[in-house]
């Protein structure tokens, strides 16, 4: 439905730095291609070309290679000079200040799109539209009130209303949730995920916050420094991260540093790490002698039963050290006998005192190997 | 990859669109309006004596000869510095310590002082200077008048004529526009700034002296130098009074070379007067942004909203309330004697012998007179169509230089910036110089055309600086939304730079209205405007006609200004209300 292919883009080095100064990269080969209907999220920090990616759909922005197909009409293309500009594109857009007129009423800001867009509408078509809008999202009781006089949540919905109201078969919402505050956001997200869906519409949704991402996402992009660094699920990016990074953007992690001690034939090895040998499966290419870096997630390290001996597999004995008490869980460090730490998120209902000796297992398939270097 | 392909890539889909068209079409119909006249006018001063530059085929550079040459020269460069200098300190002073009292102290009556200084930019300078011209000269003058029948003194106590009551009674009157300046500086000021000094010890004196004035020296500074270039440039009173006086400044003196009385024009002379003048302007302009780009390090505009701090008056609330009411009282002499004068046959000082020849008949002339009806109708069509071209223009302009990085929008900024640095007198010379042979000469057309180069530049720098607080995501919105870019334009920045483009459209319309300069240079017999025909009946002399015209002119532009500025406050109280809700 929507393909990216190669796009790439250098901001122009900022008047201030010398004119040899290298351009900073804002996008660098981003390729995409994102099915009919599909919820997609662009994930990364701040500056890492989600918000450029998503603009580039839009065609506020321009990469300066690629090209940028919808359906199969082509809107931007480098090299035969191809360029739709945006208010050609027949796109619905969200933006993160809702971008509300406030000199219009709700009416005149949702009936924009129908009155201004290429197609003009009769008026009585345009009233049935914004009406069926705003019933949508349910403000159909705030028809003529002027702009400025709603609250945070509703010049969301109204800035929503806008960008559905004429059918687009693409949606893009850049950082719709990050101005609301925490409660209204996490019902936003299953109203808006169920709207979009319901509807059938492609959606673009750019967030920094995993948890958005996560939640409503079919797919993921996550991005770092103009490139996307992974692309799947949220349970892939979840659970099988690529890097480190990937890692530790999505969730929080134990990055431990280990050596290949012995690489078994089904798939599985073992790596000697700071609490001792951890057996977990491998990469092909891994070898004996290799530093190794392995994630487990906090939630996947169990702290065995007090009084449990650390014995068996995988199992290792340590210290309580610092804990803070979260109310949805326990946040414990538990540090090794040298001064390597790992952190758990344990149950909130049992406590663990600093300065205990427990034992903790960290299953086989929870360990994650990242990478493999010599 | 190399910075240089890469730099490349990104100016390779540079938009060729709407956008793109306009600010080229803008670029040039702006470099026709600035840059062309400024060309012929250098052209010119090279030219010999006694030719027009469309007619000459040789360049001297005698002109520049005769000028350096002329030993009046120093004396008028001199002249005019004195005369800048010593009003705008004079201003600034004044409108410090009244802007101060209004915007940091608990003086009464607040709202009526920023009334009133707001008020009057509705009158011309001409208007002031003609009322002090009756009240202040030499031989029946109200004041010498009144001091000799006090004092049974003989001769001139007081007389208007001088190089010091022309500085004084400028610096009287350019106080309101330094006072709107200043009044924002102060309101924009964080107060925390000041408490902080407090806190930490520093007496209540002590504040003042370490962190308050400080802090707003750069922006003294740069409204200083702003005015100094303005009042170097000043046209209207220094040829009001100072021709009379033979006091002459720069522009007094380009007028008189190209309004010899005894023989042919010389504009040749002219130009090359002009084009010294011209230097110097730009000299004091590139001061100017020295100054300012110095001042953003000490910006103490925060963008919070706080309420600056008020300090209680306590003993002196009285003496500063009369100070400021005196203010105010002299400000308003000289237009109580124009209007007293207005109904009058004859110029007479106050009396009731005088009352009793009380008479309407001068402003049955105003309405009644064909060459004054013709002014009071040019004066309609002028600001009418000068101050809403220049508001146009200015709205897209601006949004070329704020939205748009290209070399064309920086181009396009800078020439439209330029006329900031032309003194009147020399665009005004160098407009005649091209239209002379044109039938735009002799239109009212041709002063609309002079109007907008001049004021076009501050259209544009208060357009760009509302359009820096529009979110530019509400203009993305309509573009996505399927609307092109005058549609965007249209529905979007025009309706919310409203109250900017009101104001600005008020002050184009108030500083066109009363504006001697164009409508002088460029006079025929049918182009005349009420400034110009003020200016002519005053000479003729037709003091009682005159004073009616300008008591006509200053009733029509408080017509405009107060309410146009009542329901401009109103629509931004509103919104800013509205949009804390």
């Amino acid at each position: 439905m929507l393909r990216l292919e190669n796009l790439n883009k250098y901001y122009p080095p900022t008047g201030e730095v010398g004119a040899g100064a290298m351009p900073a990269p804002a996008l660098t080969d981003v390729s995409l291609d994102i099915a009919q209907g599909e919820f997609f999220t662009l994930l990364g920090p701040s500056g890492c070309g989600k918000t450029t990616t998503l603009q580039c759909i839009a065609g506020l922005e321009h990469p300066g290679t690629g090209r940028i197909t919808m359906g199969d009409r082509v809107v931007f293309d480098s090299d035969p000079g191809i360029l739709v500009p945006p208010n050609k594109r027949g796109l619905g857009m969200v933006f993160q200040s809702y971008a509300i007129w406030p000199h219009m009423t709700v009416y005149e800001n949702v009936a924009f799109p129908l009155q201004h867009g290429p197609r003009k509408l009769p008026s009585s078509t345009v009233r049935t539209k914004v009406q069926a809008a705003l019933e949508r999202v349910m403000l159909q009781d705030y028809v003529d009130r002027p702009a400025p006089y709603l609250s945070g949540g509703q010049q969301q919905r109204v800035a929503l209303a806008r960008a559905l109201v004429s059918e687009p078969s693409i949606i893009l919402l850049d950082e719709p949730l990050s101005n609301l505050d925490a409660k209204l956001r996490d019902a936003m997200r299953v109203e808006l995920r169920d709207l979009v869906k319901a509807l059938g519409i492609t959606t673009i949704y750019v967030t920094h916050d995993q948890t958005e991402a996560l939640s409503m996402s079919d797919r993921i992009a996550l991005m770092n420094k103009g490139r996307v660094v992974q692309l799947g699920t949220p349970e892939d990016l979840y659970l099988r991260p690529k890097s480190a990074f990937v890692a530790e953007f999505v969730g929080r992690s134990n990055i431990i540093q280990g050596k290949v001690e012995q690489v078994g034939v089904d798939g599985r090895g073992v790596v000697n790490t700071a609490f001792g040998p951890l057996s977990c499966p491998l990469p092909a290419t891994a070898q004996q002698g290799q530093t190794a870096e392995l994630m487990v997630r906090p939630h996947g390290v169990e702290i065995l039963p007090a009084g449990a001996e650390a014995k068996g597999a995988n199992v290792f004995a340590a210290t309580v050290g610092r804990t803070s008490f979260l109310g949805e869980f326990f946040d414990i460090e538990l540090v090794s006998a040298d001064g390597a730490i790992v952190r758990v998120f344990g149950s909130p209902y049992q406590r663990h005192e600093t300065g205990t000796a427990v034992a903790f297992r960290l299953p086989e398939d929870r360990c994650l190997v990242l990478a493999c270097r010599s | 990859m190399s910075s240089a392909p890469a730099a490349a890539l990104t100016n390779q889909h540079t938009r060729r669109n709407v956008t793109t068209i306009v600010s080229i079409v803008l670029l040039a119909l702006m470099t026709l309006l600035v840059v062309a006249p400024l060309l012929i006018l250098f052209r010119t001063s090279l030219a010999p004596s006694g030719e027009l530059p469309f007619e000459s085929g040789t360049y001297s550079p005698d002109n520049y000869i005769e000028a350096v040459t002329n030993p009046r020269l120093l004396e008028i460069v001199l002249n005019t510095l004195q005369y800048a200098l010593g009003s705008v300190t004079i201003g600034v002073l004044l409108a410090f310590g009244i802007a101060w009292l209004v915007e940091r102290t608990d003086l009464p009556g607040k709202a009526l002082v920023r009334t009133l200084m707001y008020s009057w930019m509705a009158i011309p300078p001409v208007v002031l200077a003609f009322g002090w011209i009756l009240l202040g000269n030499p031989g029946n003058g109200i004041i010498n008048v009144v001091v000799r029948a006090l004092f049974g003194v003989e001769g001139v106590a007081f007389t208007i004529y001088s190089m010091s009551s022309m500085i004084v009674i400028t610096g009287l009157a350019i106080a309101p526009t330094a006072f709107s300046m200043i009044a924002g500086l102060l309101r924009n000021m964080d107060p925390q700034l000041e408490s902080a000094g407090a806190v930490h010890g520093a007496s209540g004196l002590g504040v003042f002296r370490t962190v308050t004035l400080p802090l707003l020296v750069p922006g003294l500074m740069s409204v200083g130098i702003l005015l100094f270039m303005a009042m170097i440039q000043a046209f209207d009173l220094p040829l009001v009074i100072g021709l009379t006086a033979k006091v002459q400044v720069l522009s007094t003196q380009i007028f008189l070379l190209a309004n010899s009385d005894i023989s042919r024009p010389d504009y040749s002379l002219t130009a090359t007067f002009g084009t010294f003048f011209l230097v110097l302007a730009a000299v004091l302009m590139t001061v100017y942004f020295r100054v300012v780009r110095l001042g953003e390090r000490f910006r103490v505009v925060t963008g919070k909203a706080f309420r600056p701090s008020k300090r209680p008056l306590g003993a002196w609330k009285l003496p500063a309330a009369v100070m400021v009411g005196l203010y105010f009282t002299i400000m308003l002499l000289p237009f109580l004697v124009l209007l007293w004068t207005s109904f009058q046959p004859f110029y007479a000082i106050p009396s009731w012998e005088a009352l009793s020849r009380f008479t309407l008949q001068n402003y049955a002339s105003v309405f009644k007179e064909r060459q004054i009806t013709r002014a009071l109708f040019n004066t309609i069509i002028l600001i009418l169509f000068s101050a809403t071209i220049v508001m146009v223009l200015s709205v897209m302009i601006a949004w070329i230089a704020v939205r748009t990085k290209t070399r064309v929008s920086r181009a396009l900024e800078l020439v439209s910036f330029a006329p900031m640095a032309i003194p009147p007198v020399v665009l005004a010379i160098a407009i005649l110089l091209i239209y002379l042979r044109t039938p735009l000469y002799g239109t009212i057309w041709l002063i609309i055309l002079a109007h907008v180069t001049a004021y076009i530049a501050y259209g544009t720098r208060t357009m760009h600086a509302a359009l820096l607080q529009i979110h530019k995501e509400l203009e993305s919105a309509a573009l996505i939304s399927g609307a092109g870019w005058f549609t965007m334009l249209r529905r979007v920045i025009f309706p919310l730079l409203l109250p900017h483009i009101l104001n600005g459209w008020l002050w184009v319309a108030g500083h066109s209205a009363r504006d001697i300069t164009f409508p002088l240079f460029l006079i025929t017999a049918t182009n005349v405007v009420a400034a110009s025909e003020l200016y002519v009946l005053w000479t003729t002399p037709e003091i009682p006609k005159s004073s009616a015209l300008a008591i006509v002119l200053v009733a029509g532009l408080l017509m405009l200004v107060v309410p146009v500025q009542i329901f401009t406050s109103r629509l931004e109280l509103g919104r800013s209300s509205k949009s804390s809700a």
